[in-house]
């Protein structure tokens, strides 16, 4: 980092998972909003992937409360990272209900002796030409992503092979998957545009085997990665699918093809 | 143009891979970037770039529309000079930065990543009621734990920060006097997890 520009330290992600080491239960959650596990939501409100606001809170409540009284002996790690979860996504929709910035509470000063008096006045310079930045910037108006919903979806052209074969064929090789050591809250988050590359340097113009692309020791996670980068591949027009010697070979797509 | 890199593309490709773009940046709602396009489109990036440095020239001369690069990547967007109008159709809801919170924000941008006491350390006052407004609106988000007794929460930017200021990217960040900041320096060290 030099002194006169801002830079970022290297940052590695803990292999502690963002509700500790013990994996919450399956609490299923339904809603209009959302429908997956508490687990699932709380990742995904973590992850700023999904709008809280959005979400009732009643469902989230009573699908722990259900859990609670429909599992007398649940284990108690277990539960209290359940609870956890519930707790932080309570106290996130009420910070998102509480009253907007022209009412913040006053700011308690702190009793540090190590606090350098006057530092934030360092960053003033600073704050000025980003609020002139962000002055700028509000006008330009963007496409909203609210019309995705109706997105266009090309064809899968998948040639020979059948919806059905391919399901049944994604089916085999999960079967003979090595399941995922890891819980999915300690996982750190793969690139499927990464994949995607990946799988496209594995490939050459001869036909090879799904299988063969997939690492050596492929667990449960990888096949899905690999299938879904797989998919996109097709969509974009850039791999082709046929049944080889009895399963699915894909190979890059060929000139003429495309 | 060296003997390593592709083959320059002809202009009337050049032309049509503006059209492209256009079309490509007209339908997404979110920035893309060069190789972000360059591996959709299955073309060099120096083409792309090429395409782009077009069409961007395309619009520039004619139009309402603008390309700009924002966010680490490319984005289609109005002019401002019709900021106005489009206000009265859109309406759109001013967001508004606190003075603690565009302090907070400041702080973590260039000290990234940092703890909420950090920041608290630097302000001389509680953070915390600023530090999750920022989080609410998208600007900052947690990236880690700091390897530390207790094992704080490490904060840095969002790429929606990036956006919200119209920033290619963290380095556009405005530049910190070199003796200013070498008190800063001193001040906070640089975190590790």
């Amino acid at each position: 980092m030099t002194a006169s520009r801002p830079g970022l330290s290297k940052v590695e992600r803990t292999p502690v998972g963002a509700l500790g080491l013990v994996e919450p239960p399956p609490i299923v959650i339904e809603c209009d909003a959302f429908s997956g596990t508490l687990a699932t939501l709380f990742l995904c409100v973590r992850e700023s992937r999904l709008n809280l606001m959005e979400v009732p809170l009643f469902p989230i409540c009573r699908a722990y409360f259900e859990y609670l009284l429909n599992s007398p002996l649940a284990n108690l790690n277990e539960s209290a990272t359940a609870l956890a979860a519930l707790a932080y996504l309570l106290e996130r929709k009420a910070w998102g209900l509480l009253p907007n910035e022209d009412e913040a509470p006053e700011e308690t000063e702190l009793e540090s002796p190590l606090a350098l008096e006057g530092s934030v006045g360092l960053f003033e310079e600073s704050i000025q030409t980003l609020l002139v930045y962000k002055d700028n910037r509000e006008r330009l108006f963007f496409r909203s992503n609210r019309d995705l919903a109706d997105a266009f979806q090309p064809e899968l052209d998948i040639a020979s092979v059948s919806v059905s074969e391919l399901a049944e064929y994604f089916k085999s090789i999960l079967e003979k998957a090595m399941p995922d050591l890891n819980p999915p809250a300690m996982r750190s988050r793969r690139n499927l545009a990464e994949v995607m590359r990946e799988l496209l340097v594995k490939m050459g113009s001869e036909w090879v085997l799904f299988l063969e692309v997939l690492p050596e020791r492929f667990t449960t996670e990888d096949v899905v990665y690999c299938f879904l980068a797989m998919l996109e591949l097709i969509k974009l027009g850039q791999v082709q699918l046929d049944f080889r010697d009895g399963g699915i070979a894909i190979a890059r797509a060929s000139n003429e093809r495309k | 143009m060296n003997a390593s890199e592709p083959t320059s593309v002809p202009m009337k490709a050049q032309l049509d891979m503006a059209d492209t773009l256009f079309a490509v940046l007209f339908a997404l709602p979110q920035p893309i970037s060069l190789e972000g396009l360059a591996d959709t489109l299955d073309m060099p990036q120096p083409a792309v770039r090429g395409g782009l440095e077009k069409l961007k020239q395309k619009l520039e001369s004619d139009g309402p529309l603008q390309l700009i690069e924002i966010q680490d990547g490319f984005q289609i967007s109005t002019q401002p000079q019709y900021a106005d109008v489009l206000a009265r159709f859109l309406k759109p809801e001013p967001q508004k930065l606190s003075r603690s919170m565009m302090e907070s924000l400041a702080i973590i941008a260039y000290r990234q990543p940092i703890t909420l006491g950090e920041i608290e350390h630097i302000r001389g006052v509680m953070s915390d009621y600023s530090l999750r407004a920022l989080v609410e609106r998208g600007l900052v988000h947690d990236v880690g734990r700091k390897s530390t007794p207790g094992r704080p929460i490490l904060y840095g930017t969002t790429p929606g920060f990036l956006h919200h200021f119209k920033l290619k990217g963290i380095d556009e960040l405005p530049a910190l006097d070199a003796t200013q900041d070498e008190t800063l320096v001193n001040l906070v060290q640089p975190n590790t997890i």
